[in-house]
């Protein structure tokens, strides 16, 4: 029922687990150029959250999804029903704090955590630099309200794949990024509105935070902040710069990932 | 002839980190920018915030993935911070090993759709506004119908109190009584008999009031001509309680009212005081303006207010807590003034007196 409900698929032929978790806007296919990279000595799970991709809608409804928890709820489900023990976690964006909120709930569960580009809450507040004001949210939320109707077709449309790449034709399905329209509204509000930043300090796994240059929705100082306030946070800041890093610069993501999963002297509790 | 440079719609090619690479006339004289300034710059600093993050959660991923975007409803910055609304459509270009390369994008100017849209966004706003309101009065309504069922329902023991005496001495006399006996049976059955066409008049009058169609229609009323007529109205049950009214100089004010309605409200306050009173008590008018409007008090010191009821005194009556039964026994005079003032958007108080007595407070706004 998970399975379906999340459209899990599992990837690769190595023991230990790896689950893939999105961000906003997008689905598991984002996660297509990090993968092959991990396939060798992995199992990769990937899934959509519900709302995303090919998940089964009929299990939206508004009023469970109006929060980030239930979302987390989500992924310990994906987990039990597809990953051995202690999976390692990654997450982009919102799937980061997604899978920090999965973390806190079940402390231990996950063997380690990578946070690609988190940030725990958006918007500006005192000191803390979230990068956003409430204008700046309302009018993103405006801003994806009028793009909706082209994304959706998106979704129905068939895309005669990418003409400079013919032999991506068959893999490159028409399928990527969709997201329902009525559930991208409320997952932006949940998103872009939502403040959890007191989630951190309840980390208790080993915490992979990777900050891009020049990233507009997740700042500098607030890759900074995440990584302070996780009791075993440990930064590493990539040359490649946007919000995406594994679709912008796959091989430097990819390679920062391995080498930290590769190393096991975690004694000390901050890097 | 120079297609791209003076093309009618806005074109630039960008590196896929989003570096401006090459941008045609048009894209200058629509932004206000020159070359120099923006070679260099990224397409996403053209942006405002919420551009931005579109940017690269939905405009990114679906180019690096899918190769095209189409019909992207976007805010360009121009040089004076000024929003230009424009449609944008963007190719992924790449090299021979299938990298990314370069990424071209085409603008249109959208000003006149984004007014339509924004018109067209407002104007179902209204209609989802309207038709939530209008769902909340038909929720309104069909509650404020099951409370009045549930109200009169409750009001059927007052009904049977005086009927059961009826029936009650009736029979004691067809079993046969002393003379001295029958007069006493017949005035308890007349008094009952009295309560019970009291009852049935205040139950007209509440299902009138209930019935009264709003907006009102008000006039201007002198206070002292509205107080004139409603004791006027309750003049018989104010005699037969041997009720004593007594007024305070009746100031000079005149208040917005609906006629009738008025006076039926403060008549059935009157005839409850008068029903409830012990017999020779004085009713006090009297007529103040006050900060919250122009202030009717109606007050019986010889009234003892029940503690149970003087309990629950603190917000102004309203139709739900009497009708929740918090104010149980509160007659249906009380219930009938409470709906006239609510009509009127004023209000209904009652208040205990230094005395342990009754204080009934209109409040007209």
């Amino acid at each position: 029922m998970v399975i379906a409900r999340n459209n899990v698929r599992i990837l690769g032929h190595g023991r230990q687990s790896v689950v893939f978790a999105h961000g906003y806007g997008c689905d598991q296919e984002v996660w297509q150029l990090l993968t092959p990279a991990f396939l060798a000595d992995y199992r990769v799970v990937l899934f959509d959250h519900v709302g995303s991709g090919g998940s089964d809608l009929s299990a939206y409804n508004p009023e469970r999804y109006s929060s980030l928890h239930a979302y987390a709820e989500d992924v310990l489900d994906v987990c039990e029903a597809s990953c051995g023990d202690a999976p390692i976690f990654i997450g982009h964006s919102v799937g980061a704090i997604i899978g920090a909120l999965a973390a806190a709930r079940q402390p231990g569960y996950f063997a380690r955590l990578v946070m690609l580009t988190p940030s725990p809450c958006y918007l500006n507040d005192g000191d803390y630099p979230g990068g956003f004001s409430r204008q700046d949210i309302e009018d993103l939320l405006g801003l994806l309200d009028r793009n909706r109707l082209s994304w959706a077709r998106l979704m129905a449309e068939t895309i005669m794949g990418n003409p400079d790449r013919p032999d991506l034709a068959e893999d490159l399905a028409e399928r990527f990024c969709r997201t329902d329209p009525v559930v991208a509204r409320q997952f932006a509000r949940v998103t872009f509105l939502s403040d959890h930043r007191a989630v951190l300090p309840a980390v208790s796994t080993e915490t992979l935070v990777l900050q891009c240059a020049h990233d507009a929705i997740a700042p500098d100082a607030v890759g900074a902040y995440v990584q302070a306030h996780l009791p075993r946070g440990h930064l590493v800041r990539l040359k490649a710069s946007g919000h995406c890093p594994h679709l912008s610069a796959p091989l430097e993501t990819a390679a920062a990932i391995r080498s930290w999963l590769a190393d096991n002297h975690f004694s000390r509790a901050r890097a | 002839m120079d297609l791209d440079g003076d093309s009618p719609g806005g074109r630039i090619s960008t590196r896929p980190d989003g570096s401006i690479l090459q941008v045609n006339r048009t894209f200058l004289s629509w932004t206000g920018h020159d070359e120099a300034s923006l070679t260099g710059h990224r397409f996403q600093d053209l942006l405002p915030p919420a551009g931005r993050v579109f940017h690269d959660l939905r405009y990114l991923p679906a180019l690096l993935l899918g190769g095209v975007v189409e019909e992207m409803d976007l805010d360009l910055l121009r040089v004076d911070g000024q929003r230009l609304p424009v449609l944008a459509s963007a190719r992924l270009l790449r090299d021979a090993e299938s990298q990314p390369e370069r990424i071209l994008l085409s603008f249109t100017l959208a000003t006149e759709r984004r007014h339509y849209e924004r018109e067209l966004l407002q104007a179902r706003h209204r209609a989802e506004a309207a038709e939530a309101e209008l769902r909340q009065a038909l929720g309104a309504a069909q509650a404020a119908d099951a409370a009045k069922g549930r109200f009169l329902s409750a009001m059927q023991h007052e009904f049977r109190t005086p009927i059961g005496l009826i029936m009650g001495y009736g029979e004691l006399l067809a079993m046969g009584a002393a003379p001295a006996q029958q007069r006493d049976y017949l005035a308890a059955i007349q008094d009952a008999a009295g309560r019970l066409l009291h009852l049935v008049d205040d139950a007209a009058l509440y299902t009138e009031v209930f019935a009264a169609s709003t907006p009102l229609r008000l006039t201007s009323m002198s206070v002292g001509l509205l107080t004139r007529q409603a004791t006027q109205m309750a003049a018989v049950r104010l005699a037969d309680a041997g009720m004593r009214v007594s007024t305070t100089e009746v100031p000079d004010l005149s208040a917005q009212v609906e006629p009738k309605l008025m006076r039926d409200g403060i008549a059935s306050l009157m005839r409850e005081l008068a029903g409830r009173a012990p017999a020779g008590a004085r009713l006090e008018i009297g007529w103040a303006a006050g900060k919250a409007g122009l202030e009717l008090t109606l007050r019986c010191d010889a009234l003892a207010l029940p503690p149970e009821i003087a309990a629950r005194l603190k917000e102004p009556l309203g139709m739900e807590n009497l009708h929740r039964r918090s104010l149980e026994g509160a007659g249906l005079g009380v219930a009938i003034a409470t709906q006239v003032m609510q009509l009127h958007q004023g209000s209904l108080r009652l208040e205990s007196t230094t005395g342990g007595g009754t204080l009934f407070r209109l409040t007209l706004p």
